[in-house]
Formats: C-alpha cells, sequence, structure tokens
C-alpha cells in the first residue's frame, strides 16, 4: 500500500508543469518562462497603463496560458489506437485523419482504426480559434466598429478620403522592406510576398484588418502580427507627434481650418450603402471587411434598427473581443514568438506606422498649398486610421501651437477614411496573393 | 531584374494604385451627396420613426429652436425635475450639477415607449 501512495504521488509529480519546466528547461522550458514573463509584462501595461487594456489583457492572458506547459489547451484533437501486441499509438489528429493517413495499409486497417480507436478532443482554444481561423471574428469586430463609427466629418469633407489613401503608403513601403528581409537574410526571416503582406498591414494601425489578413496570407505570424498591431496602436501618441512637428512648420500647424458642413441624415444613410457597392464591386476580396464595417454603421444611421446596433457594438463586440483576444494570445507559443522573424515584424511595423504617419502629413501639406481652403496638415497624420486615437493626437499636436485651434473633427475625416483605406490595401494582398 | 524587386514592385504599384483609386472614386461619388439636398428626395429616405437629428433639415431645426409657449418660470421647474432626475441616477446630489444650457427636442416617441 505504502509503495502504491508512492507511486501515485510520483505520477502525479511527473504530470506536473512544474517537472516539465524543470526537467526541459534548457531545452525549452526557459523559453516558455521568457514568454510567461512577456505575457505578464503586457498584462502590466494593459492594467497599469491602459495600453488598449480591451484588447491587450485577453491577448496576454492567452499568451500566459498556451506558454504553462503541457496544458494542451491550444493542441488539436488526439487519437489513441490500440495495437495488438497492447501498446498504445498516439496520433495527432482526428479519427478520420488517422483512417485516411493508414488508407495505403488497406480497408481492415482503416476499419479497425475506425472501430477501436479512441479520439481525444482537442483544448479549449483551439476550438475558440476556429472563430479566427475561419475568418469570422474579425469582421464581426468590424461590424461593431461601423456602428461606432460617425462618417459626417468624411462626408462633409470628401477630400480626407486622400489623406486616408496616402497614410497607406507606409504599409506598401513595409511590404517592401520585409521582401528585402526575405531575400537578404533568408536564413532569419522567412518571408515572402505573403508574409510581407500580411505584417505590412500592421501600418493600416487596425486591429481587425491585420489580424484578417495575417490569418488569410501567414496564419503562423498571427500572434507577433497582432501582438505588434495593437502595442503599435496603443503607443500612437509616443510614435506620431515628433514626426508631425518634424515635417510641419509652427505657421502650418496653427492652421485653423473651415468649419465642417452639416450633413443631412439621407446622406449618411446613403453612404454605407454606395461604398459598399462601390468598393466591392471593385475589389470582392474587401466584402468580409468592407461589408460588414458599412452594414454596421447603416443599421446605426437608419435608425430604424437601434436594438441591432446596440448589440453589434456591445454585447457582440465584447464577447467576441473576448474571443479574439484570448485564442489570438494563444497563437504566441514560444516557438512561434520568440525569433528573429518577431523582431522583423515588429521593426517593419513601426516602419510603417511612421511613413504611414510622413505620406499623410506631407499629402496634407501639398493638398494646403494647392488648395483654396486652409488645411491643417497635421490632419493627414490621421489618416493612419487607428480610430480615434489618431485624430485625437493631432488635436493635442494642434493645441500645443493654439490653443484656441479645434482639429478634432477635421481630423476624424482622414481617420475613418483611414479605415476604409487599410481594409481596401488588404483587399488588394489578398486579391494579388491569397491563391498566388 | 531580381524577383523580389519585380515582386515589391508589382503589389506596391499595385496597391498604392488601387487604394488611391478606389479611395478617390468614393470621395468623388460622396462629393456630390451635397446636391442630394437641394433635390430634396430626403422625405424618400426619412426612416418611419420620424425623430430629430442635427441638420436634419430646415424645418425640424425651426421646431428645436422655437418653443416660445413655454415660459421660463416653467424651464426653471422643468431644469429642477432633470437635475434631480440625472442627480439620483448617478447617485449624487443635485448641487454637485450644473445645467449650461437645456433644449426641448420635438421627440413624440421617447425611450419608454420605444421597442
Amino acid at each position: 500500500m505504502w509503495e502504491k501512495l508512492i507511486e501515485a504521488f510520483a505520477n502525479f509529480i511527473h504530470s506536473s508543469g512544474l517537472y516539465w519546466l524543470v526537467e526541459n528547461f534548457s531545452d525549452m522550458g526557459y523559453k516558455n518562462l521568457i514568454m510567461i514573463v512577456v505575457s505578464l509584462t503586457l498584462m502590466y501595461l494593459a492594467i497599469k497603463k491602459g495600453y488598449e487594456p480591451l484588447l491587450l489583457l485577453p491577448i496576454s492572458f492567452g499568451m500566459l496560458l498556451v506558454n504553462l506547459p503541457i496544458t494542451f489547451i491550444m493542441e488539436g484533437a488526439m487519437t489513441q489506437i490500440p495495437l495488438p501486441d497492447g501498446t498504445i499509438f498516439e496520433f495527432a489528429g482526428t479519427k478520420i485523419e488517422a483512417a485516411a493517413t493508414f488508407a495505403a495499409d488497406g480497408p481492415e486497417t482503416v476499419a479497425y482504426i475506425l472501430s477501436q480507436a479512441k479520439e481525444i478532443p482537442g483544448g479549449l482554444l483551439y476550438y475558440l480559434y476556429y472563430g479566427n481561423k475561419l475568418g469570422i471574428f474579425p469582421p464581426l469586430i468590424f461590424m461593431g466598429v461601423g456602428v461606432l463609427t460617425d462618417f459626417g466629418p468624411l462626408l462633409a469633407n470628401p477630400k480626407s478620403f486622400l489623406l486616408g489613401a496616402a497614410a497607406q503608403f507606409g504599409i506598401f513601403l513595409a511590404f517592401f522592406g520585409a521582401l528585402m528581409l526575405g531575400e537578404f537574410f533568408p536564413e532569419l526571416f522567412a518571408f515572402g510576398p505573403k508574409e510581407g503582406a500580411a505584417i505590412a498591414i500592421i501600418g493600416g494601425a487596425d486591429g481587425p484588418t491585420a489580424i484578417y489578413t495575417a490569418i488569410k496570407l501567414a496564419p503562423h505570424l498571427l500572434g507577433p502580427i497582432a501582438v505588434a498591431a495593437y502595442s503599435y496602436m496603443s503607443l500612437v501618441p509616443i510614435i506620431q507627434p515628433p514626426i508631425m512637428r518634424l515635417l510641419t512648420t509652427k505657421e502650418e500647424r496653427k492652421i485653423k481650418m473651415k468649419q465642417l458642413r452639416p450633413v443631412s441624415h439621407t446622406e449618411k444613410i446613403l453612404f454605407p450603402i454606395v461604398v459598399t457597392i462601390l468598393v466591392i464591386l471593385i475589389l470582392p476580396t474587401t466584402a468580409p471587411l468592407i461589408g460588414m464595417l458599412m452594414f454596421g454603421n447603416l443599421i446605426k444611421v437608419s435608425g430604424v434598427t437601434e436594438k441591432l446596433a446596440e448589440v453589434a457594438s456591445n454585447a457582440l463586440m465584447y464577447v467576441i473581443t473576448i474571443f479574439l483576444g484570448i485564442t489570438v494570445g494563444a497563437t504566441t507559443s514560444a516557438e512561434a514568438f520568440l525569433n528573429f522573424e518577431t523582431l522583423g515584424i515588429l521593426l517593419l511595423g513601426l516602419v510603417a506606422f511612421s511613413f504611414g504617419t510622413a505620406s499623410g502629413v506631407l499629402l496634407a501639406k501639398l493638398m494646403n498649398k494647392l488648395s483654396k481652403t486652409q488645411i491643417n496638415p497635421l490632419i493627414g497624420a490621421a489618416g493612419v486610421s487607428a480610430v480615434p486615437m489618431a485624430a485625437r493626437v493631432v488635436q493635442k499636436v494642434g493645441q500645443e501651437e493654439d490653443k484656441s485651434n479645434f482639429l478634432l473633427m477635421h481630423a476624424m475625416g482622414p481617420n475613418v477614411a483611414g479605415v476604409i483605406g487599410s481594409a481596401v490595401a488588404a483587399g488588394v494582398f489578398l486579391s494579388l496573393f491569397l491563391t498566388a | 531584374m531580381a524577383e523580389w524587386l519585380e515582386e515589391g514592385l508589382v503589389g506596391t504599384i499595385n496597391g498604392v494604385g488601387t487604394v488611391f483609386i478606389v479611395l478617390v472614386l468614393i470621395a468623388i461619388v460622396i462629393s456630390l451627396f451635397k446636391y442630394i439636398n437641394k433635390i430634396n428626395i430626403s422625405s424618400f429616405f426619412k426612416p418611419a420613426v420620424k425623430k430629430t437629428l442635427p441638420g436634419e433639415g430646415s424645418q425640424t431645426n425651426d421646431a428645436i429652436h422655437s418653443t416660445p409657449e413655454v415660459s421660463e418660470e416653467d424651464d426653471a421647474q422643468l431644469i429642477a425635475v432633470i437635475v434631480a432626475a440625472i442627480a439620483a441616477s448617478l447617485e449624487t446630489s443635485s448641487d454637485q450639477l450644473q445645467v449650461r444650457s437645456f433644449r426641448r427636442i420635438n421627440q413624440t416617441n421617447t425611450l419608454w415607449n420605444r421597442r
């Protein structure tokens, strides 16, 4: 009896994560430990510093869960096949997949596997992750974003669309950079056009768009891309102002803009319908993102579906945010995250963000020179999207020069145009590389 | 030309080009929107439930600004009631709140009878 007790205790110890960590420390364990520290740091930033807490907190917690050893919480189904000699063969996959794999051994083997093997379901987050894998969650979040977005400032000043487009330039520069890294340092960065496109979309400063593109083009890089995208979005107030000040003169920053014209209800209703038809006719690949964004907006502005708008922008969006965040976090296992590619992604994301800001400001400067009405070049920076943070940054930088200058509404135009712009950029990449 | 360079250039030119073309196209269509108000098809798109939104039309705006039948004394009473209600819902006292301005909107269907 005593021996049995000791044996049971030893088995218990051996099956613990702590034992695994000690046993495999020099091999894998230290990496898990680093990732746990990273996840705790992100949690600290989310809770204490308030950096995008709605997403960073679920992401960091998913990161923690998946890096605590041998939880198999992100592992798929497993099939145990009892062999004639009494041992058990473990196959990573479902029973059907096991049968298909051994189909060459003849129909008896298939029948044996189907009748005798035992399928053990995968982990919790593995199944929740399907909402990402199948491309469902990001467009649903976009629907909520659509409800919360007011396209009024954009309707009042359609020129803002140019700024929203210009700020996407950073995306394409980062795409170029990714291809270059992949070409010159192939042993460190396995970046082809698909990976490059997925990474570059970080510069769109739009979480759902970045995640959607990454899932479609480079799912193995989803974790680092999502973390980089949300980290940089929360760092917008730090990244953008120096670039904005560098590229504008004091006089330009002081420019006061003409008040926007009022926008009628009819225009607001027509906008999402017209944009949906126009954009999706030109770029069918944008249908999930633009379609849901505009649908969300329509159910709000129509005024007849308040309850739908309320659910889409509150309850539903928060539910999806939880699932999306925690499962995106769960893709950041140590082996997927701790490598040079993550560093490359962080670097390229910063390039995309900075050059997007710069190109937006530069085009706004040019427009100010050419246009009859004055345009404050600062509002170009809001074109990177990151709604509404980038617009608030414009307001703040503008007020540093002149307390009585209110640029917020003027910046909201390029800001929401940037959302459409980055979705279009994502659509271009998808149409170029999804089948290639 | 090196393959990566070609791929990069094709992706970039294609991408920047498409983004600009699509957004400029939308901008052109949207800039035509301002004529909508002049042709007055807006009555066609008015939602079944009549609501007053800021800037919806001159007619409703007039209705908002012209409420001459309400006397100032009534207003004072109304403000007192509104402040008390807001204070109760915020769980604070009414002296913590300050009413800077208030206006009546012609909203016949209130939150209470909406479904």
